[in-house]
């Protein structure tokens, strides 16, 4: 049954001369071009694979994260980067193709760094795999990297195969808050560089304070004994922990904090680009949070989208929205160099695979 | 190609020293660390800043010459064994640290900076660069990129491509392209993670921003002898099934064993058939209630001794023997294969079996050290060079163990790269549609094969 649903979906493609693959539309910024088919992959979907002893699972794009985790969480373990909405639908594929990964980015490593397999449909509809089921693999090309952020331009994810960790037990989040940005960047940066095992890192700017949220974790560890060193660094400390501490990251990484009528922008950054930035956003009156170590900012953006694609122009930065509406996809110093359009020339000789929509 | 205009035009940039035409110069490129292979190149350039690098390039494009990069020439798999007719573009010049910024945890580099350099100059912000191949001491930057070396913390850590942000390079006809960047994140395709394992085909990485991470508070080493590698084998599915995520975990065989305390008396145990290295790094007290639960599993493993590293000197003479077992090796017998398949970890005691067995049926010696956390073998095929039969029989070998690794689901190599000496397996790893959108990039990116030729994928020009 699975390889018929296949075998449809390459009769599609061979039969189709513009094609754009999609999972679940979580992703509702994300759009085909008009006159593009919808490759509907959501059907392509179940776990192929699964030894709790090997660290790796082997699935079709479209099955759902929710399922992937509560596999994993059956067996104690977990996709580390924290894939986004989960609890909204996300596929796996579409997790890829999108490129994203969550608040656990910061300390484990992001969507790129634990993709170890991937097998897509090329434009001819053919079948190709790259990549290895194994946690270590140097032979050949790296192409299910390739694939991470890739939108769909350079093939139909069929499968993929993942690494995983031991999941921690318990988790608890400190929050502090300070009056500036400068104030919270310069403890976050202390943070940073300090050898203490944090999880996730992130600031919060609100009306009239910074928060600095910091997520530890583990198995049976002596957590007053990290808080305590966390306080070397942090101030007038809250912590979180229990169902109030997971429903909180819960909260972050479904992007419930977004306001309706907003779209939800990705802009990859370092610390040293936040408050240029902040300043922009705060004139815009935009509600954002810099998640992975001030190394991703989410932004709700309410107003015409152009306005921030200029901003992001000039800064030399890059974004992509996810959630809401967008009349481009596009935004900032979006990279189609020369390395880039050799693959996709080469992968894609006919353009058979849209790209998604810029103005 | 007319050969003396194209060195006339390399001699514009070049003056007689670092332009290497002799053949008493040039004996020293002949091959890398697989010694069993030589090409005596045309010429060997040493270029001291990036713009001569670029501008090798772009001639070498103009002639039509086909080029090898080559750092300090660790490579196992052949990876910079010259190409006939063609030049060697030797980096080790290009050793300058560009930038360390440790608020940003980034450190920008130039190709030819040796791998423990990096970790060097981070040390005092606490930083370090993670990935560490045996040969951290003198390999490259640039031959850690082109080949996404590992190393033995790679279950926890990755490989190189994961240590990778972004990456200033010239492509084999001349264009500079800067793909990624200085954030953890991105947008669009990955092209760093492509460029990244590339094995030179894509032309010559100039500068390359690397990722540093927080020194780990604390190490706990733990070096563990059985009477059987099997039981090596099972204490490490067991460490795994206590949920463990070790930084390390490693494994010799007796005849690596020996060979390695012949060469550096690291103190091992020579009555071991199996040694087993298990080393948790991180926050001190995440590591000391991992080390206890550690520790309960090792002693239910059947082990008949337990050593405890206690200090850093102890730590890095444990260390010393496992990362010298190689050269060590090179005691025992002067020529020996090395191979660096991979297979699933629940399948590495039916690998060393089967490993064992032909080892017996061929009689050959075979001696084992292992990354066992990544299921990442090492066989060491000892032959003698001067018998042809011998050899064979060594290669023979090397060739069916590869075959047992891509049946039990894994791969041929895990950190090596395919190289020269892997090419004649990639027809079994991966399909024809496989190789052949392999092979579509690469003519996208270099349609006459000047950069790297004849490593990773079949050429389809045929060398004089």
């Amino acid at each position: 049954m699975k390889n018929g649903v296949i075998d449809e979906i390459g009769e599609i493609i061979q039969s189709q001369d513009r094609l754009l693959a999609f999972g679940s539309k979580t992703k509702t910024a994300i759009e085909a071009p008009p006159g593009v088919i919808t490759l509907d992959m959501s059907k392509v979907k179940g776990i192929l694979e699964y030894i709790p002893s090997e660290y790796t699972f082997t699935a079709l794009a479209g099955t759902r994260l929710d399922e992937i985790d509560q596999m994993l969480a059956e067996n104690s373990q977990f996709l580390p980067f924290d894939p986004p909405l989960i609890k909204s639908g996300g596929t796996l594929g579409g997790t890829v193709a999108a490129n994203l990964s969550g608040p656990g980015r910061y300390h484990y490593g992001g969507v790129r760094d634990f993709v170890l397999g991937v097998q897509f449909f090329d434009s001819e509809a053919r079948l190709i795999r790259s990549g290895g089921k194994v946690v270590k693999n140097a032979a050949g090309f790296d192409i299910p990297k390739l694939m991470v952020g890739s939108l769909g331009s350079l093939g139909a994810l069929v499968e993929l195969s993942f690494k995983v960790f031991p999941r921690p037990k318990e988790y608890k989040t400190v929050i502090s808050s300070y009056p500036t940005l400068i104030n919270a960047m310069e403890h976050l940066i202390q943070l940073t560089a300090s050898p203490i095992e944090i999880l996730c890192l992130e600031i919060e700017p609100t009306n009239n304070s910074y928060y600095l949220r910091i997520r530890i974790g583990g198995s049976g560890v002596l957590f007053d004994e990290r808080i305590d060193k966390l306080k070397q660094f942090v101030d007038d400390i809250q912590v979180l922990d229990g169902e109030s501490e997971s429903m909180y990251w819960e909260h972050i990484n479904e992007f419930r904090w977004l306001p309706e009528d907003s779209t939800l922008v990705k802009v990859p950054l370092t610390p040293r680009l936040v408050p240029d930035l902040d300043e922009f956003l705060q004139q815009n009156r935009s509600i954002r949070r810099y998640s992975v170590g001030a190394n991703v900012a989410w932004i709700a953006w309410s107003k015409p989208l152009d306005r921030l694609d200029q901003y992001l122009k000039d800064s030399n930065l890059t974004g992509l929205p996810i959630l809401g509406s967008a009349d481009r996809i596009r935004l900032g110093a979006w990279d189609t160099g020369n390395f880039y359009q050799r693959i996709k020339k080469a992968l894609d000789p006919n353009g058979k695979w849209a790209e998604v929509q810029k103005l | 190609m007319d050969e003396a205009a194209f060195l006339v035009e390399l001699s514009r940039i070049f003056s007689n020293d670092r332009l290497l035409t002799k053949n008493a110069q040039l004996v020293a490129y002949e091959s890398d660390a697989l010694t069993s292979y030589q090409v005596r190149p045309q010429a060997v350039v040493l270029p001291e800043t990036q713009e001569e690098v670029i501008q090798t390039v772009r001639i070498c494009n103009e002639f039509g010459v086909p080029f090898v990069a080559r750092g300090s020439g660790t490579s196992l798999s052949g990876g910079s064994l010259p190409v006939s007719g063609g030049i060697v573009i030797a980096l080790n010049r290009l050793n300058k640290i560009i930038r360390l910024d440790a608020e940003s945890r980034i450190a920008v580099v130039e190709c030819g900076v040796v791998n423990i350099d990096v970790s060097l100059a981070a040390a005092p912000y606490g930083l370090y660069f993670a990935p560490d191949p045996s040969s951290q001491l003198i390999c490259t930057i640039g031959g850690n990129l082109a080949f996404n070396s590992g190393g033995a913390h790679c279950l926890k850590y990755g490989m190189t491509s994961n240590h990778i942000l972004g990456i200033k390079a010239v492509l084999p006809d001349g264009d500079v392209v800067e793909i990624g960047g200085e954030s953890l994140e991105g947008i669009g395709p990955d092209t760093v993670g492509l460029y990244v394992g590339s094995e030179g085909l894509f032309g010559i990485a100039l500068e390359v921003t690397l990722r540093l991470l927080p020194k780990p508070e604390a190490y706990r080493t733990v070096l563990v002898a059985y009477h059987s590698l099997e039981a090596a084998g099972k204490a490490v599915s067991m460490v795994i099934a206590a949920g463990l995520l070790p930084g390390a975990i490693e494994i010799m065989d007796n005849l690596a064993i020996q060979a390695a305390e012949a060469a550096v008396q690291a103190g091992y145990p020579l009555d071991a058939a199996g040694l087993l290295i298990v080393e948790l790094d991180g926050e001190s007290s995440i590591v000391e209630k991992e080390f206890n639960s550690l520790m309960e599993v090792i002693e239910e493993s059947g082990a008949y001794e337990i050593r405890i590293a206690e200090d850093e000197e102890q730590r890095m003479r444990i260390w010393k023997g496992r990362k010298s077992a190689f050269s060590a090796v090179g005691r025992l017998s002067q020529d020996y294969l090395v191979q660096d398949g991979v297979v699933p970890r629940s399948q590495l005691s039916h690998a060393l079996a089967e490993i064992e067995k032909l080892g017996n049926q061929y009689g050959i010696r075979i001696a084992n050290v292992f990354h066992a956390g990544d299921g990442n073998l090492h066989p060491l095929i000892l032959f003698d060079g001067r018998d042809s039969a011998n050899q064979e029989k060594a290669e023979k070998i090397a060739g069916e163990i590869l075959k047992m690794c891509i049946d039990l689901g894994g791969s041929i190599t895990g950190e090596h790269g395919i190289g020269v000496e892997k090419l004649k397996y990639v027809p079994i790893m991966f399909t024809e549609s496989d190789i052949d959108t392999m092979q579509a990039i690469r003519y996208q990116i270099d349609p006459r094969e000047l950069s790297n030729r004849g490593k990773m994928l079949p050429s389809r020009i045929k060398t004089a």
